[in-house]
């Protein structure tokens, strides 16, 4: 029996090897709901794009413009010509850079090691890891400000960096991820002759690229984003994140909503060029033809 | 300006000569580094381009440098701090032994002295400090019999001090402003006038005043109209729900829902609701001093608002038996406890420095009052000339606190945990879900609980 | 070398670069966190209370309400955020790589704001005289109120705000978990006329317990700690009806000055977060190997 080729529209919209295609209609009702939700959740982002293009103004338009009738830049401008502005930047990206580069090596790494190496006091040390998140960030702030001072780390970079290191949560992530993936492929490595580390790098890491990937975007996103930890932990301007800076902005400016999102929008420039650059790593799950190889 | 400067140029060295309290500098003194602290104060330092808005540095900028002008051993490092997160900072800095050494006193916690990490400014206080500071300005940074804080800005914005009346809208609906002080029948007579449909549609779309209920300061403004206090006058007891205080709620809620002179949803709005129906045209009222006249202008280089608006001051309505009641209260700086007797002495410096005459007097730019008599009458707060005739507005204002109370009591009490309670009894008031007397009551029973522990 | 050290020694390695600053700059801290519990730690002066700072803890009524809204709170965000992130990846999966891309990028894409942020725009949107959501409200002729000034709507709210904008990254990561289901289980499903609902809830959900157990465990501890957008939108009010615990424990440690309490304070929680995660992990936590 010659099977039919699918529609043009079957072949847009479906994958062809899933194992339980919807129907025409069905894919139509899929996309209807996604649209939906999806809209629900991109509204709150678009406004803040259109009004950092809108004149400011209190007189809040009612109901509310869809596209700025007369966009400007005065917004931005306001934004980028603030002095120490690129300071800020150049801070924020070290900050992040480094958090983001050495939690995904190191969490994969200890997630490798809760996860297929067994070893004495494993469950009792990710229980360790896992119950320490449990204390909200504004009970330690005080004992881990105290521990910078005393090591004499106030104002540097690695007092303000050295605390974001460590990573529980990404951890966890990384033991769930490898956790999943077939001993037998580890086992046959071993049998070849490599250790551990190279199980870990050649053999691990490839299959887990869309895990570090996820890791490393969520990192990354958190310290760009984060503002409590800096500000207590820096003193002088040359040492200030972006985050901090652009709080102090809209303190200066309490009313003008169109700086406050024009900051916003800038400030989330970077992410969202990482989040594409990296995308082919992060929205793909690995395809499991390459674990079962 | 010029006269200003003269003016202070004469009283400064009027100080000099009659006190003798130059600073001397000794050749071998050490370097020290002192830190100082502030939240964003957008003042202009003198030199600054007249076209450009300053950001919170500034400021303390040159602050900063003209200390280390007059003392080259000492390097002044300043961090302007924002107000969402400054009470983690100052405090995380606190128990780990490294506060600045001089701090905006923003959130003051008495507890900060008791614990002996501030250090008393009575013995570095000149005679002519004492006499020309207000005395309340001083009082206010008094905690156990010693004084705290070096006093720098006068009565903050003016929020629960006065209220800003739009002429324009008064014209319009061909209401008299008031002249000089009024009473709350007066008050309410224009009010009701002042509330009306502008568009046809059947619903007012321009209200007398906005009540907000987040917004703690007008709100205790409105309570005190009637001649209730927030403490007994030994400040050991909240007494709110006197009589007069049930009163006062009551004719808040009356104003909400029954005279409907405000737009409902007072329980949901904040103080800055209150500014942006004012400057758009949706209250004829709106509430501040001097500094909010200010806040018109750079709202108006911001583009926030189209054109400006001319406001004037008018005290808060007065019931005839009380008399007139208003906000008064003080800002200033306050100095870290120092070991070494030199970084104390050099401390305290700084702080009298930031607070002289000179000093002061740039909270002109800001449109703030000082906390420093002689300084005060010289300011002419050029800058708001052009539309709005401060000089008469200044008097009303100065005239307005000078019927000033502190509202939260004396700095010993810290009411701050009872203050939440407060606004809860408002909300549940203004949504009618709790008459004035139980909002009050149980505000009351909860802040005794909570301050006093009773 | 020993033979134990010879067959630990390989894990401690590994774990080695994130342990060391783990246990200096996270578990230190948290250790400390936990002493303070039992003094009146003062910057001057520090004593021991013995077990005082929980008795005040249960003595505050706020930290009764504190509690109960946080407990709503987080059920109400964790079940209803994960029920939409699990519909959407589900929903995601028969469909062709090109429109997940698309779909994901527009799920993800408010994650790259800061909560601050977000909380901004959602107050606008819950304003009551001019706000988005009562605007279009009245489209439908539906008077709007003051979501957040009411303190029977407060919550949900906020709920609801946190429903909406959440999920993006947990829609990737169950994404990415449904696509490394072998297609070999949905076969042998499907030739057992197993319908749509059978295979979700016996082969799809079996497969994806390794990441459901770090969404829900994440996810509850997360936002068990809710605090920056009660900071920024509502400060507890109205009427403590979203006072949470550790907006209770910012008030304690930061405006009250007692940080000995606000560390009870947060064990408090603690417990109760241990309790749930306990449980997620009796439930969801066995070993899952393809």
């Amino acid at each position: 029996m010659a099977t039919r080729r699918p529609s043009l529209f079957r072949r847009a919209v479906i994958d062809p090897d899933h194992p339980v295609k919807p129907s025409s209609a069905g894919a139509v009702l899929f996309i209807g709901i996604l649209s939906v939700l999806g809209l629900m959740t991109l509204v709150p982002l678009y406004w803040m794009v259109v009004t950092a293009f809108t004149p400011p103004t209190l007189a809040v338009r009612f109901p509310p413009e869809l596209w700025p009738s007369s966009p400007t830049l005065r917004n931005f401008a306001a934004v980028l010509s603030r002095p120490m502005f690129v300071q800020w930047v150049i801070n924020s990206t070290i900050m992040a850079v480094v958090v983001t580069v050495f939690t995904v090596l190191t969490a994969s790494m200890a997630g490798y090691a809760f996860a297929k190496i067994p070893f004495a006091g494993s469950k009792w040390l990710f229980w360790v890891l896992i119950i320490s998140v449990m204390l909200p960030f504004e009970t330690i702030l005080v004992p881990l400000f105290i521990l910078i001072t005393r090591m004499g780390l106030v104002d540097t970079y690695a007092g303000l960096i050295l605390p974001l290191l460590a990573s529980p949560f990404g951890v966890f992530l990384m033991k769930q991820f490898i956790q999943t993936l077939p001993s037998e492929l580890m086992d046959s490595a071993r049998v070849d002759g490599a250790n551990e580390w190279q199980i870990f790098w050649h053999v691990v890491t490839p299959l887990v690229t869309s895990g570090m990937a996820f890791l490393g975007i969520i990192t990354f996103v958190a310290q760009w984003n984060l503002f409590l930890w800096p500000l207590v932990a820096t003193r002088s301007s040359g040492m200030r994140t972006l985050q901090v800076g652009l709080v102090l902005m809209r303190e200066e400016e309490p009313m003008y909503f169109g700086l406050h999102m024009a900051s916003a929008t800038l400030a989330a420039i970077p992410i969202i060029i990482v989040f594409f650059a990296f995308q082919r790593y992060f929205l793909r799950g690995i395809t499991v033809g390459a674990v079962k190889g | 300006m010029k006269i200003v400067r003269i003016g202070l140029a004469l009283a400064l060295l009027f100080g000099l000569f009659a006190f003798g309290t130059a600073p001397v500098q000794a050749q071998d003194e050490p370097e020290i580094t002192l830190t100082w602290w502030m939240n964003p104060w957008r003042i202009r330092p003198p030199g600054f381009p007249a076209d450009q808005t300053p950001t919170g540095e500034e400021y303390v900028r040159y602050i900063a440098e003209e200390f280390q002008a007059l003392y080259p051993n000492v390097t002044v490092v300043t961090e302007v701090v924002p107000n969402a997160g400054f009470n983690e900072k100052i405090n995380t800095a606190i128990f780990a032994g490294n506060p600045p050494d001089v701090l905006r006193d923003l959130n003051l916690n008495p507890d900060w002295a008791r614990e002996g990490l501030l250090e008393p400014i009575d013995d570095y206080l000149t005679e002519d400090d004492w006499n020309d500071f207000f005395d309340y300005a001083l009082e206010n940074g008094r905690i156990d019999g010693l004084h705290y804080v070096w006093p720098w800005s006068n009565s903050n914005n003016g929020m629960g001090s006065t209220l800003l009346l739009n002429p324009a809208v008064f014209a319009e609906r061909g209401v008299a402003l008031p002249n000089g002080h009024w009473t709350i029948e007066e008050f309410l007579e224009a009010a009701e006038q002042l509330t009306f449909d502008r568009s046809g549609d059947g619903r007012p779309d321009v209200y007398a005043v906005t009540f907000a209920a987040q917004d703690q300061l007008n709100m205790l403004g409105w309570l005190h109209r009637f001649g209730a206090t927030l403490l007994n006058e030994d400040a050991t007891e909240f007494v709110l729900n006197s009589p007069e205080g049930v009163q006062a709620l009551q004719l808040l809620v009356d104003m909400v829902h029954e005279y409907r002179i405000a737009p409902s949803g007072a329980e949901g709005m904040g103080v800055y609701d209150t500014i942006s129906n004012l400057h758009t045209g949706r209250a004829a009222m709106g509430y501040g001093g001097i500094y909010e006249i200010g806040r018109i202008t750079r709202s108006l280089a911001d583009g926030l608002i189209d054109e400006a608006i001319e406001v004037v001051i008018a005290p808060f309505p007065h019931d005839p038996e009380v008399g007139p009641v208003a906000y008064r209260t003080s800002g200033g700086f306050v100095v870290f406890r120092q070991d070494d007797d030199y970084r104390r002495d050099m401390a305290m410096e700084l702080a009298r420095f930031i607070t002289n005459r000179e000093n002061v007097a740039l909270l002109e730019d800001l449109l703030y009052l000082t906390a420093r008599r002689s300084v005060n009458e010289q300011l002419r707060f050029e800058e708001v000339q052009a539309y709005a005739d401060v000089g008469p507005n200044v008097e009303i204002y100065l005239d307005a606190i000078s019927y000033g109370i502190p509202y939260f009591g004396p700095l010993e009490v810290n009411v701050g945990p009872a203050m939440d309670y407060f606004t809860a009894a408002i909300q549940s008031a203004l949504s009618l879900q709790a008459t004035p007397q139980q909002a009050l009551d149980d505000f009351v029973r909860n802040a005794n609980r909570v301050v006093f522990g009773n | 070398m020993g033979r134990w050290a010879r067959a630990n020694v390989r894990g401690y390695l590994f774990l080695l670069p994130q342990f060391s600053v783990f246990f200096v700059f996270f578990l230190i801290p948290v250790i400390g966190a936990f002493a303070l519990a039992f003094f009146d730690y003062r910057p001057t002066r520090v004593s021991f209370v013995g077990l005082d700072n929980f008795r005040r803890v249960f003595s505050d009524p706020l930290m009764g309400i504190a509690l109960r809204n946080t407990v709503l709170f987080t059920v109400g965000v964790v079940v209803f955020w994960l029920g939409k992130a699990m519909l959407i990846a589900y929903l995601l999966d028969p469909l062709s790589k090109r429109l997940q891309t698309f779909y994901k990028s527009a799920f993800y894409l408010p994650s790259v704001t800061s909560g601050v942020i977000i909380s901004l725009i959602w107050l606008w949107i819950f304003n009551p005289t001019f706000g988005l959501l009562n605007a279009a409200l009245r489209t439908f002729g539906i008077e709007g109120i003051a979501w957040l000034g009411n303190p029977n709507t407060a919550l949900g709210a906020l709920i609801a705000m946190q429903v909406i904008m959440g999920g993006g990254s947990s829609i990737v990561l169950l994404s990415a978990a449904l696509a490394r289901i072998p297609r070999e289980m949905y076969e042998v499903a499907i030739l057992d006329g197993a319908s749509r609902g059978i295979v979700f809830t016996q082969v799809i959900v079996p497969l994806i317990k390794p990441v459901l157990l770090y969404l829900v465990v994440t996810g509850t501890i997360n936002t068990f700690q809710v605090f920056e957008s009660i900071y920024v939108m509502t400060q507890g009010g109205p009427q403590f009806a979203t006072i949470t615990v550790v907006y209770r424990i910012y008030q304690t440690a930061f405006q009250q000055f007692q940080i000995g309490l606000a560390s009870a304070q947060a064990i408090v929680l603690f417990v109760l977060t241990f309790a749930l995660a306990a449980v997620q992990f009796r439930w969801l936590g066995k070993h899952v190997e393809y």
